[in-house]
């Protein structure tokens, strides 16, 4: 296990920006997102499909599609300035990466064993045997029963969630300071869904590894997250703790995220946002969100709003003091 | 499911296939007109004569009986016999020859075919739109559109009437005999059918590599911080999967091509040999041909079903 | 079909130059083979002489005897190449496309039929013979028919078959195995929709289910397939006629055109061997890529699929 210094943030990255393809074809999906997570911590980002979620996601882990590029202004890593070629690094060892869809993230060809010996041995200075045994260790700390006898199984062969289970066991391998969980329980039941959140909670406790949990869920969110991040349209709209975040949201969209949510738990009515998210060679002048605010003036077309700090939350709205 | 346990199913399911192959070759004898007693008894055959070669042999039993009696006949490796080409002589004999010629042009093409194929399918799938690939997206188009005889009589003209070199003639293939003119035998026949199908293949590989790089596996092995080594034989691996299909898709292509093929540069395999049998209806020869070249498939199919089964552990099951 | 989704349909056709090409290359050997007749210059059959009374030299552009000018010279018994060329695409083309169609309905029929009753006995019959058909490559089925029933032609009933005849029927044979396939795959999924259940409860009989309910709504697959067939069916045609198993003497094929040619190889004329084999190639491009074309405008989803031969 590494060391967390407590003193500092485990992870910082300012300023980050990722497009797609180049010249006029050139489509920016996140603009100028900074994150900043403590030891242990859990950071959510936020967002609809389409808002750039995934996008920041996989470029901390330089996972970027073939097309796809990135750059940020600072890189910290427990406490130390890294470039670019130190984070890429990282990746795989002390920062590890959560895939979603379990049923596509994993090598149909090979057993599931191999594929997490693999990640031991190019990752560890285990032995052979000693891979083996912490092969099974870790499928057991991912509660997948029967570990041993499973271990030459077929991914084809698990369910979804204990697929689930088995991502996030490689994902575990290299006991990994900062684990990013993209969306983890895609294309799984509730029930199912709910476990691997338990699970994941309980193992970033024991391991006390900090998390970047992506994710479109505010439930989600509420329970599993210390600071999120609202992403709209590639920019951040508003972050801070989530406590304070649920209690007042300041910005419109996240209001109306959270309606949306209560609505849906308490009442079981629907009342979505009015529009959609814009495509990403559609972007528009001023705020991203003023198409579908209720709250727009002529302002809001005019300049993009900053992102303005207040007690405990940023928020990027002229407005928010109106909410 | 094992792996034995699957090839053993494999096995078993190709059973009825055969057997209908066992039917429609026999089947032959009934719509081949005239059928072997015309063939014997001549055009001037009188009616008694007939009479006498039908009972002869036995074509006035039940069907059944002389189905029986002619598969007996096969399992022990008895086709008949030539009847109007080289009467007498036993089929197997006959066809043993050509069948080797066949098969050797058949491996010939198919490795031109994957050499080449493979390899442009793959270098274009590491560098798409580049202009390796442009280049075999139009090479795929035009050779699947040439016919391979064409590309033949291309080969022969400029490399044997032109340039008039030796090793353009293409003859007996018969490695126990003569390995140096068997192989030269090979070389145009084999770019012909090679270079014909070469397009087809690497369209197909350019395909599945270039799919399987943004597959989630792949692209969680390389955030997992993989060697690109191990990413690219996984790649590989995945990619080659489907591609396996298409192996035995394209030595049925070549294999197809080797008639036209063989008749342009007059190599003695079955397609010259069939050709000039063609017109003189030797029943037994044609039902001999189905059945080794249905069976031929058959297997053919089962080995890819196996290699598949063997690199992919879901289709197993 | 509405007229916007018509004409997205159109633009998506239009937009890909190459299936545009294919297009109209098509259509140009379509009306070069409806109107060949009234195109060629001369018959296919009549013989030219050179002024010496020899034959005419082999060469583009001749000049006979009678002061005919022959476009691209002729072929080893002084017949005038162009006309034959004309004549050939239109034996070639109307063999393509009848075996191709008559394989098509047959498919349709059976298809549907297998399609909507899916695990019947009738079914499991239908689906193993076509099985073992498909363990075929497609030519060599084609070579051994022709070679069985001769060239000479034999009487089924009340027809005597002509060359012509066997290899339509030939193709027909190795066509519609496949076809079926596609067209029963198609059937299967529509068969278990809610409309269909419907017309089932208000008792309406089998056969009116799938000929008016079921059958319009399977087609797009196998007119696909059947569009790209016809390249095939072309390739097919031309090289049962290149080995000797075409039309009889002195009908014109392309294949038998091709075939000749090789009787000029001392004479070293590229013009002839290359001539015959280009229009082959061009027939078959043209189809071929019609075919890509139009799946791509109907099912952009779609994949390369083994294209069967």
């Amino acid at each position: 296990m590494a060391t967390v210094n407590d003193a500092g943030p485990v992870f910082q990255i300012e300023n980050l920006n990722v497009h797609y393809g180049a010249g006029r074809q050139r489509l920016n999906a996140v603009n100028g997102l900074s994150l900043t997570i403590g030891a242990g911590q859990t950071v959510a980002i936020v967002g609809e499909s389409g808002s750039g979620k995934s996008s920041a996601a996989m470029a901390l882990v330089n996972g970027l599609a073939a097309n796809g590029e990135w750059d940020a202004d600072r890189i910290v890593f427990q406490g130390q300035e890294i470039s670019r070629q130190e984070l890429m690094r990282l990746r795989g060892r002390a920062i590890t990466y959560m895939m979603q869809d379990p049923s596509s993230a994993l090598n149909p060809v090979l057993t599931i064993g191999e594929q997490i010996k693999r990640v031991l041995k190019y990752h560890t200075s285990l032995s052979s045997a000693e891979r083996e045994d912490q092969a099974i260790e870790l499928m057991e700390r991912v509660e997948i029963p029967d570990a041993a006898s499973r271990l030459n199984a077929y991914p084809h062969e698990f369910s979804g969630g204990m697929q689930q289970r088995i991502v996030l066991a490689i994902a575990l391998a290299p006991s990994p300071v900062l684990l990013i969980a993209d969306e983890p329980t895609t294309g799984l039941d509730v029930t199912v869904e709910a476990q691997i959140y338990a699970l994941l909670e309980r193992l970033k406790r024991e391991l006390t590894m900090s998390v970047v949990l992506v994710a479109h869920d505010l439930g989600v969110v509420a329970t599993s997250a210390d600071e999120a991040l609202v992403l709209y349209a590639g920019k951040v709209v508003e972050s801070g703790s989530v406590a304070s975040l649920f209690r007042r949201p300041r910005h419109p969209y996240t209001l109306g995220l959270l309606r949306c949510a209560h609505d849906l738990h308490e009442k079981n009515v629907l009342n979505p946002i009015p529009g959609r998210i814009p495509g990403l060679g559609e972007r528009p002048h001023g705020c991203v969100f003023h198409p579908r605010c209720a709250w727009k003036t002529d302002e809001c077309e005019a300049a993009d709003p900053e992102l303005i700090q207040l007690d405990g939350q940023s928020v990027a709205c002229i407005h928010h003091e109106n909410l | 499911m094992s792996l034995l346990k699957y090839i053993g199913r494999r096995f078993v399911s190709a059973i009825p296939t055969l057997i209908l192959i066992t039917f429609l070759s026999f089947g032959l004898l009934y719509i081949t007109p005239g059928g072997p007693v015309e063939a014997l008894a001549g055009m001037f055959g009188t009616p008694e004569q007939k009479v006498r070669i039908r009972q002869e042999l036995g074509l006035d039993d039940p069907v059944h009986v002389q189905y029986l009696r002619w598969i007996k006949g096969v399992f022990s490796g008895d086709f008949g016999e030539m009847i109007v080409m080289a009467p007498g002589t036993p089929i197997a004999e006959m066809l043993r020859k050509p069948l080797i010629t066949t098969f050797w042009l058949t491996v010939a093409g198919a490795l031109v075919a994957l050499t080449v194929g493979l390899t442009i399918g793959a270098l274009s799938a590491i560098k798409p739109n580049s202009w390796l690939d442009s280049l075999s997206r139009v090479t795929s188009i035009a050779t699947y559109s040439i016919p391979d005889f064409w590309l033949a009589i291309i080969l022969l003209f400029v490399f044997g009437v032109i340039f008039r070199y030796r090793w353009a003639i293409s003859g007996k293939i018969d490695f126990s005999r003569n390995v140096v003119f068997s192989l030269q035998s090979l070389i145009l026949p084999a770019i012909a059918l090679g270079l014909a199908k070469a397009g087809i293949v690497a369209r197909i590989t350019r395909g599945e590599l270039y799919d399987v790089q943004n597959k989630p596996f792949i692209q969680f092995e390389r955030v997992m911080g993989l060697p690109n080594r191990i990413v690219i034989k996984d790649m590989l691996h995945n990619g080659i999967l489907p591609i396996v299909t298409v192996l035995g898709y394209t030595i049925g292509l070549i294999f197809r091509g080797t008639f036209l093929v063989e008749v342009v540069f007059g190599t003695p395999g079955i397609g010259l040999f069939l050709v000039r049998a063609a017109k003189t209806q030797e029943y037994a020869l044609l039902q001999t041909l189905v059945l080794v070249i249905g069976t031929v498939f058959i297997l053919m199919n089962l080995l890819t079903d196996i290699l598949y089964g063997v690199l992919d552990p879901r289709v197993r099951t | 079909m509405n007229k916007a989704r018509f004409r997205i349909l159109w633009n998506r056709f239009i937009g890909d130059k190459l299936v545009v090409l294919g297009g109209v290359i098509a259509l140009l050997f379509l009306v070069i083979a409806v109107f060949g007749p009234q195109l060629a210059p001369f018959g296919f059959a009549q013989q030219f002489r050179a002024a010496a009374g020899e034959l005419l030299p082999i060469d583009v552009m001749s000049t006979t005897a009678t002061g005919e000018r022959l476009l691209l010279g002729s072929d080893s018994l002084g017949r005038d190449m162009l006309s034959r060329l004309i004549y050939g695409t239109r034996t070639t083309l109307v063999i393509s496309i009848s075996s191709v169609s008559m394989a098509t309905i047959l498919a349709i029929f059976l298809g549907s039929l297998t399609g909507y009753f899916q695990g019947s006995l009738f079914d499991e019959i239908v689906m193993r013979l076509i099985d073992a058909l498909l363990t075929f490559p497609g030519i060599l089925l084609a070579v051994i028919l022709v070679a069985a029933w001769g060239t000479q032609g034999i009487k089924i009933g009340p027809i005597t078959t002509t060359p012509e005849l066997t290899i339509v029927f030939a193709l027909v044979f190795t066509f519609t195995p496949r076809l079926t396939r596609t067209m029963r795959g198609s059937t299967i999924p529509q068969a278990h929709r809610a409309y269909i259940k419907a017309a089932q409860l208000m008792g309406m009989p089998f056969w009116r289910i799938i000929a008016f309910e079921l059958t319009p709504n399977c087609l797009t697959a196998v007119i696909i397939q059947a569009t790209t067939y016809l390249g095939l069916a072309v390739f097919s045609t031309a090289g049962l006629g290149f080995l000797g198993l075409g039309p009889a003497e002195p009908q014109p094929e392309l294949g038998k055109i091709l075939a000749r040619t090789q009787e000029y190889f001392l004479n070293r004329q590229f013009w002839h061997i290359f001539i015959p084999g280009f229009t082959i190639s061009l027939l078959v491009f043209a189809f071929s890529v019609l075919g890509d074309g139009i799946r791509n405008v109907l099912d952009p989803e779609f994949r390369f699929e083994e294209a069967d031969v």
